[in-house]
């Protein structure tokens, strides 16, 4: 009624999209444009050729405009996405750690900006469905992890989040109730002491990486891989360093 | 004589809210309120920059990502959180300030492509705002009338929500009731009249659902574990958990965790 069905539960791809167009980007403006005065946030004073960091939304507006080039972020370069399918690949059960909205942005820069990448748009196009494939394959094993107490999907993306929350939702619910009907209730721990050697068996983590570091700066892909799948780094970033023809810039766009 | 003093009150969401436009503006300039002396170089830059009526890019910025934030975690928390108003005004009265702006520049006709291009920045902020207000308000109401009778019965829970929220549960319950009264309820025997029985197995007090599970993000390191049974998660900072509302609820509050 005040709600519809479908955005119950969960979000609409177009509501992710909404909040993915909050994200920031880099843009080159084409031609001076004067400062604009907005309710939540204000468009800065354009100087050609000078960088600005404006929400995505306004980035579109402008670019629709032919007012302004996109600066596609680091992690959409050509090498660093093959870094990531490499690694996704190389990893059976890790994710790289991209970012929350990648997919999200992936598609706004290759459907409004295509021209302002630095690789033909059908490449990069279709190493995102690629690295895509490689971790939906490996979220829907995650999915038999699924029961009524918890589960676990850290470094998975905004939209690849959505599609599998009703089916973990209505798993969760059911297994929930079967176990309020049948066996008692385990009990709920919050243990205080953060013993370092409990990390030892614990999957992939962020190691020191601050949560805004959105991925894939080579420096910060190399130190995921660290906690990779018990692969020899050493060989993996020479395996990797093949694809590193092209040395990324440092500074992701902050969250 | 009951409806007439509802309709009286009024429910309108928005007229609730609009009165805010003529209070007083939400004043975040303690400088201007509690000194005196003020530096030199204040009075210099206030008198070259006059006070913004929108506010400084900071205020309005963080406006934003709290409302944001607050649709995120109302459309995912299964219980009504304490009602965001004074934010809701605060943005209203912009948004109020950038209609005048539309209006006033649009009146001028000139081809200038620049004018023409501030305005659709302007409006396209101003839709994706409303969206935000829209769809908070709706999810808001949406749980209102899920568990009505529930709201009916806790005062605690109904501190939650807006002054025009609770005029609508009020509304609404009264209607609903007198609906069913009319329609069938009258023709039943006196025991089976009630609409809160919670006695028996099922109660008819529909509560919001604390068990279910929601998907949360750790956002500070709390070097916390929550262990049950078997399974175990870290809060480690980046995480992401899918859990029962009633198990994070703690960390949510203290804002640990937020809702994605």
């Amino acid at each position: 009624m005040s709600v519809p069905a479908e955005q119950l539960e969960t979000f609409l791809p177009s509501e992710l999209h909404f909040m993915a167009e909050n994200e920031t980007i880099e843009i080159l403006p084409r031609r001076v444009g004067n400062p604009i005065k907005l309710a939540g946030t204000d468009l800065p004073l354009m100087h050609p050729l000078r960088k600005n960091r404006v929400p995505i939304w306004m980035a579109i507006a402008l670019k629709k405009q032919q007012r302004c080039q996109f600066v596609p972020p680091d992690w959409m370069e050509e090498s660093n996405l093959r870094r990531i399918l490499a690694f996704e690949h190389a990893n059976p059960t890790a994710f790289s750690n991209v970012d929350f909205h990648w997919l999200e942005i992936a598609q706004i820069v290759l459907t409004t900006a295509p021209d302002d990448l630095t690789s033909p748009p059908q490449v990069i196009r279709n190493l995102v469905r690629d690295i895509r494939e490689v971790r939906e394959q490996k979220s829907r094993q995650g999915m038999k992890e699924v029961n009524e107490n918890m589960l676990q999907m850290d470094r998975l993306g905004a939209l690849e989040i959505n599609e599998m929350r009703p089916f973990v939702v209505e798993g969760m619910e059911e297994m929930i109730k079967i176990r309020k009907a049948g066996k008692k209730e385990e009990p709920i721990i919050y243990s205080e002491s953060d013993n370092p050697e409990d990390d030892e068996d614990d999957e992939p983590t962020y190691g020191h990486d601050d949560e805004s570091s959105l991925a894939v700066p080579s420096s910060q892909l190399d130190s995921s891989l660290r906690y990779g799948d018990r692969v020899d780094t050493s060989e993996r970033r020479r395996e990797l360093s093949q694809w590193d023809d092209n040395v990324p810039q440092q500074g992701g766009p902050e969250w | 004589m009951e409806e007439d003093n509802l309709d009286l009150e009024g429910m309108d969401i928005h007229s609730g809210l609009d009165s805010s436009f003529h209070s007083p503006p939400h004043t975040s300039d303690p400088a201007g309120l509690s000194m005196d002396e003020t530096d030199d170089i204040d009075d210099l830059i206030n008198n070259v920059r006059p006070h913004d009526p929108l506010g400084t890019l900071e205020e309005k910025e963080a406006d934003i990502k709290e409302l944001t934030h607050s649709w995120v975690t109302e459309r995912m928390s299964p219980t009504l959180l304490p009602t965001k108003e004074a934010l809701l005004f605060r943005i209203l009265k912009r948004v109020q300030l950038q209609i005048e702006v539309i209006e006033e520049k649009s009146i001028d006709m000139s081809p200038d492509t620049d004018v023409k291009l501030e305005l659709l920045i302007v409006e396209t902020e101003l839709e994706r705002i409303k969206y935000l207000i829209r769809s908070y308000l709706r999810v808001r109401l949406l749980k209102i009338d899920n568990s009505m009778e529930y709201y009916q019965s806790s005062p605690l829970d109904r501190m939650n929500m807006s002054q025009t929220e609770r005029m609508y549960l009020n509304r609404h319950y009264a209607l609903l009731k007198n609906l069913y009264a009319h329609q069938f309820m009258n023709t039943f025997p006196d025991s089976l009249k009630q609409m809160n029985d919670s006695s028996g197995s099922a109660s008819m007090v529909q509560e919001p659902n604390m068990d279910h599970p929601v998907f949360v993000r750790v956002v500070k390191d709390t070097g916390r574990k929550i262990i049950i049974g078997n399974d175990s998660v870290k809060l480690r900072k980046g995480s992401i958990v899918v859990i029962k509302y009633s198990i994070i609820v703690k960390y949510v509050e203290s804002g640990d965790v937020v809702f994605i």
